[in-house]
């Protein structure tokens, strides 16, 4: 892969839907997922010890979830863009990640 | 003939006459509102038809829905089913990973719909249960050996306890050993998915006397008050207006706890959900005990 590549962390708690984005974001050459994380806890532990470009986040994972893990990883890295990942399209939803400060919103049902 | 007094008691015509039309407008009135009564009657009646109908539709039409997401559901599990076994031809270890993948992402897909199902059907045709004594302690333990697998993934501790009791004890109930185990699962599961790394999951098998007590302890986020009373209701989600660390539901399709009092209480038991005081959430159960076991 050449350094101009964007390096990706996906943080998805469905392994399907995690592989599924996986084998179409592989097929850009200037995309590389760097590693992959079920949990928002995982995702804080690779954002530390990795460099990425962006955070791909899915907002209901387990545990802490991933509006948490969106402020913990925000907290660190401030300038790292976070984007979130959700099969919901309510509007309160969506108004509570703009307020929390989403970069972008992808709506799971886009087709790839 | 005579009669004595007669011209005294004979009304005026005009009176009578008056008095008779009084009493056909009061009649008339009186008919043109118990029209308007049984009309407004029969328009509620039909309204409330209607949306007993709606409802019926309604439930009808997704139970065909899901039982149609169901079926080509089946047949894709058959069919990945003989990757494997390589009734297509040689399989690379990199495509086995991909095609258990989607194996196992059906297999929760299927579950997910069966589960809807069966709420459908308890609702709708009462819960049938195969009775037989069944020991609480048995089935904590096999759902605690079961969910073990997830617990090392999110570093979660899961421990069983009796109680005032140090040691591991029976507890009989008369119920259906299958409806039971999946309120188990549903439980622990709900506990783990709210539970953060390293926080600790405990179930609590305690002796009444008369009620067998079931309680599911997990130290993540409590319970807001105002969900307390909601979580066991049909298809709730909860509320993502909080969000984070005090979202309770934030995972889950909220099937599972109301499928969960639906076998309780077809048990004759009590399902519920508190605060302790340090705000940790417990999920709970009670069933009568079934006496001279063991």
């Amino acid at each position: 892969m050449s350094s101009t590549t964007i390096k990706i962390l996906l943080v998805q708690d469905d392994e399907l839907f995690r592989l599924g984005l996986r084998v179409r974001l592989q097929q850009e050459a200037d995309l590389e997922i760097i590693a992959e994380a079920e949990h928002g806890e995982t995702a804080i532990e690779l954002v530390n010890q990795n460099c990425f470009d962006v955070v791909l986040l899915d907002v209901g994972l387990p545990g802490i979830g991933g509006i948490e893990a969106y402020h913990q990883i925000k907290q660190e890295y401030p300038n790292l863009p976070v984007l979130f990942l959700s099969s919901h399209s309510q509007k309160s939803l969506i108004t509570k990640l703009v307020e929390v400060g989403a970069s972008r919103l992808l709506s799971q049902r886009s087709s790839c | 003939m005579w009669i004595p007094g007669r011209e005294l008691i004979r009304p005026s015509p005009i009176a009578s006459q008056v008095i008779v039309a009084m009493a056909l407008i009061v009649t008339g009135f009186l008919s043109h509102r118990l029209r308007k009564s049984q009309k407004a009657i029969a328009f509620t009646q039909t309204q409330l038809e209607a949306q007993a109908q709606l409802v019926r539709l309604r439930e009808n039409f997704t139970s065909t829905l899901t039982q149609d997401l169901k079926t080509p559901l089946l047949g894709a599990i058959e069919t990945i089913k003989a990757f494997p076994q390589e009734k297509y031809g040689a399989v690379l270890p990199t495509h086995q990973k991909v095609v258990a993948t989607i194996a196992r992402s059906h297999e929760t897909s299927l579950d997910l719909l069966e589960t809807l199902l069966d709420i459908y059907r308890n609702d709708t045709e009462g819960l049938k249960l195969d009775l037989e004594a069944v020991d609480l302690t048995i089935l904590a333990e096999a759902a605690a050996v079961t969910l073990i697998e997830l617990v090392p993934n999110r570093r979660i501790h899961l421990s069983l306890n009796y109680g005032s009791f140090d040691w591991k004890r029976a507890l009989w109930v008369h119920g259906d050993a299958l409806q039971l185990q999946r309120v188990f699962n549903n439980l622990l599961i709900n506990a783990i998915n709210h539970s953060l790394r390293g926080d600790h999951v405990e179930v609590v098998l305690e002796t009444q006397t008369s009620y067998q007590i079931v309680k599911i302890l997990d130290t993540g986020a409590g319970i807001q008050p105002e969900q307390l009373s909601q979580l066991f209701e049909r298809f709730y989600q909860g509320t993502s207006d909080r969000g984070g660390l005090s979202q309770r539901q934030a995972k889950g399709s909220g099937l599972e706890l109301y499928l969960s009092r639906q076998i309780i209480e077809a048990h004759n038991g009590v399902i519920w959900a508190e605060n302790t005081v340090s705000n940790d959430a417990i999920f709970g159960f009670k069933l009568p005990v079934l006496p001279f076991q063991s």
